[in-house]
């Protein structure tokens, strides 16, 4: 079971960016029957989405998020041990996509860099990672998020096209004390790869430019029933093997998946909506980047203590995932619109 | 009302169709409301009502709502 917690993790801040391009879904969607525009919108609770044009990409929102953190923080490139971008987003085959960011940030070179090919789930295994690097010796590690969704959607298939938006984000961490515990609760199943898929763009499948199969698929009646299963246990393990109660936990920050499924899961876990934001209105379901959006959009910037956070993706793989950690007063939550390249380059 | 009555008048308000428009013989294709949003809240008053969870593709199974009042009657607890 991979479960574990680990010690010298501090959250350091979170930064997200989105696309400053934003669509209204009652009144930017031509050709769809008003109807069921409506029915679509109140379900999934997405009034706007932010999405990128043709020339932005996931790392370019997560650069412009990781440079302002940077800025916040105070971190210099030069201090940081690792650089790690969480992406199904990626701007190449090959480079890693993160590549780029160490190069338009000047890191140096002794900056390990690297891509991980999570989605929804994301997050939490993106911050498992940094916590077993900082107990493992680094000093500092930045986990980027970006995912740009609403590029995967086509745009007849109003159950996605209407649902999905784009963001960038940047978390950081630096090696803490002893009491700056987290515990991570990481699973897959592998039998429902298909469940959300884009069949084409990779080698598995090739399909000529346009065709559907270059586009996602999503079995949301499939999704829902692995939401409603999944979401529960993970809960209730991370509750029992670290001994704490709902009631110990400041903040429940799901990933953002669609407001009736989140409504309802909340429901099921006996969670109390005041403590589990939702953040859909306004941005849509931008996969797992939601998770840190929810913390930049949907947690108070000013805090006089300490807050517990519980987090928690589910989703593409499938995989699901879920993290507890502490968020300290200090640790800033930045949240800015992409103001496009040229100001996040570094000046050379 | 007798439970078939409740069960039909349960159905037409899940998938907002007009009361008294349903039967036990009603298939999925003939219900308007029964599309992939009628599924969803399908699955969750199943699991809500009568701790239900469909498994994944379990949804297929259903063509009917006969298929359904027989899932209920099989695998339902209804929940205090």
């Amino acid at each position: 079971m991979a479960f574990c917690s680990t010690r010298n993790l501090k959250v350091r801040g979170v930064a997200t960016c989105v696309p400053s391009k934003r669509i209204n879904n009652s009144t930017d969607i031509p050709n769809m029957d008003p109807a069921e525009l409506r029915k679509v919108v109140a379900m999934a609770g997405v009034k706007y989405r932010h999405v990128v044009d043709e020339s932005t990409t996931a790392s370019d929102l997560c650069r412009q998020a990781c440079s302002e953190l940077m800025e916040a923080i105070g971190w210099d490139a030069s201090t940081v041990d690792a650089l790690i971008l969480v992406t199904q987003s990626p701007d190449y085959f090959l480079p890693s996509s993160v590549c780029l960011v160490h190069r338009d940030l000047g890191f140096p070179t002794s900056t390990a860099t690297f891509d991980l090919g999570l989605g929804c789930s994301g997050h939490a295994y993106g911050m498992w990672l940094a916590g077993m690097m900082l107990s493992s010796g680094l000093s500092r590690v930045i986990v980027l998020h970006g995912e740009t969704p609403s590029l995967f959607c086509h745009p007849e298939d109003h159950a996605t096209f209407l649902l999905f938006g784009d963001a960038g984000s940047a978390t950081a961490m630096e090696r803490g004390d002893d009491s700056d515990t987290a515990h991570f609760s990481l699973h897959t199943d592998g039998k429902g790869f298909d469940e959300l898929i884009i069949p084409g763009r990779a080698f598995r499948g090739t399909y000529p430019a346009g065709s559907r199969e270059n586009y996602l698929y999503m079995k949301g009646p499939d999704i829902f029933a692995f939401s409603l299963k999944r979401v529960p246990e993970v809960i209730s393990e991370m509750l029992e093997r670290t001994g704490l109660g709902i009631e110990d936990i400041d903040h429940f920050i799901l990933h953002q998946s669609n407001q009736f499924i989140m409504r309802h899961l909340a429901k099921k876990c006996a969670i109390d909506l005041e403590k589990m934001p939702i953040i859909l209105e306004q941005f849509g379901n931008v996969g797992g980047p939601s998770v840190p959006l929810a913390m930049t959009k949907g947690l108070p910037l000013e805090r006089d203590r300490t807050v517990r956070l519980l987090s928690l993706g589910y989703g593409v793989g499938l995989s699901w995932s879920c993290g507890v950690f502490d968020l300290s007063p200090d640790a800033p939550l930045v949240h800015s619109l992409y103001r496009g390249p040229s100001e996040n380059l570094e000046k050379s | 009302m007798n439970d078939e009555a409740k069960f039909l008048a349960w159905c037409e308000t899940l998938f907002n169709e007009e009361a008294g428009s349903m039967s036990m013989e009603s298939s999925r294709e003939d219900i308007e409301g029964w599309d992939s949003m009628g599924s969803l809240l399908l699955m969750a008053d199943l699991d809500e009502m009568f701790d239900i969870q469909l498994g994944e593709g379990g949804l297929e199974a259903l063509t009917s709502l006969a298929d359904l009042a027989a899932l209920i009657k099989e695998k339902g607890t209804v929940k205090p």
